[in-house]
């Protein structure tokens, strides 16, 4: 009886300091105002995927506010609003001699046009 | 079920001078990415120190009208931001080898950005928690999929 006692207490610490704490459980305890009638929803359609009610609503809340972008065709063509500003500039690499008397544009071209 | 969030992509300098410098590897892919704005599903950033670099870089190319012309579009299309003092702090902090590319990357994350897209490829290296670095290859590429 003390031998369960014990295992018993060992159990509910671990679970509360290490699997409950945030950093090891990755979760944040929190607290949300609902329609009592949506609620019991909620609970209904968790309890019919055979989820809890936090993993249910935090499932919903993940796929609603997913980053999923637009889906575009393979041959999409770019608008003509931007084809007028494609490729406008030609650009001569400057030379030794220009970069060395301007160490600002030395430095900009070697980091973005080399 | 219908995502309410639209998707939010930081623009590097580089991805910028692709548009408008002649024969840039990135250039189509990148032409792309600035006309997913006008899809409405991609909000897209990028800082005006972008544009003050690239001007001057192209100050003796005859650019400027054309960087005005883009700089013009991405005003009124997209969000054109400057970096506040939080993220010079943060940028010091992070200890990175470029302090100017650091910046850009803490302005990036205060504004909760799902994309960085550049073709630096010491960026491409790094991993921040929810925000993706990618090139405008594939980022296009995940459009397409």
């Amino acid at each position: 009886m003390l031998y369960l006692a014990v295992w018993i207490i060992c159990y509910t610490f671990a679970k509360n300091v290490i699997i409950m704490t945030p950093q090891f459980g990755h979760r944040v305890q929190t607290a949300f105002r609902l329609d009592p009638v949506l609620l019991e929803r909620l609970k209904r359609q968790a309890e019919a995927n055979h989820q809890s009610l936090n993993a249910y609503v935090e499932l919903i809340l993940i796929k609603a506010s997913e980053p999923v972008l637009p889906k575009i065709p393979k041959n999409y063509q770019v608008s003509e609003e931007i084809k007028d500003l494609f490729g406008c500039v030609k650009l001569k690499e400057p030379t030794q001699e220009e970069l060395k008397n301007d160490p600002k544009l030395d430095y900009l071209w070697n980091k973005y046009l080399r | 079920m219908e995502q309410i969030l639209k998707v939010k992509a930081f623009l590097d300098t580089n991805i910028l001078l692709d548009i408008l410098v002649q024969g840039r590897n990135n250039a189509l892919p990148s032409a792309i990415i600035l006309d997913s704005a006008m899809l409405k599903k991609v909000e897209l950033f990028s800082c005006i120190q972008s544009y003050l670099d690239i001007s001057y870089i192209l100050r003796n190319a005859n650019g400027k009208k054309n960087l005005f012309t883009l700089l013009e579009w991405m005003l009124n299309h997209t969000n054109v931001e400057y970096p506040d003092r939080f993220d010079v702090w943060e940028a010091m902090e992070s200890g990175g080898k470029d302090f100017e590319d650091e910046v850009l990357v803490a302005h990036a994350k205060s504004i909760a950005c799902d994309y960085f897209t550049t073709s630096d490829q010491e960026l491409l290296q790094k991993e921040i928690p929810g925000m993706h670095f990618l090139t405008p290859e594939d980022f296009v590429s995940l459009m397409q999929e």
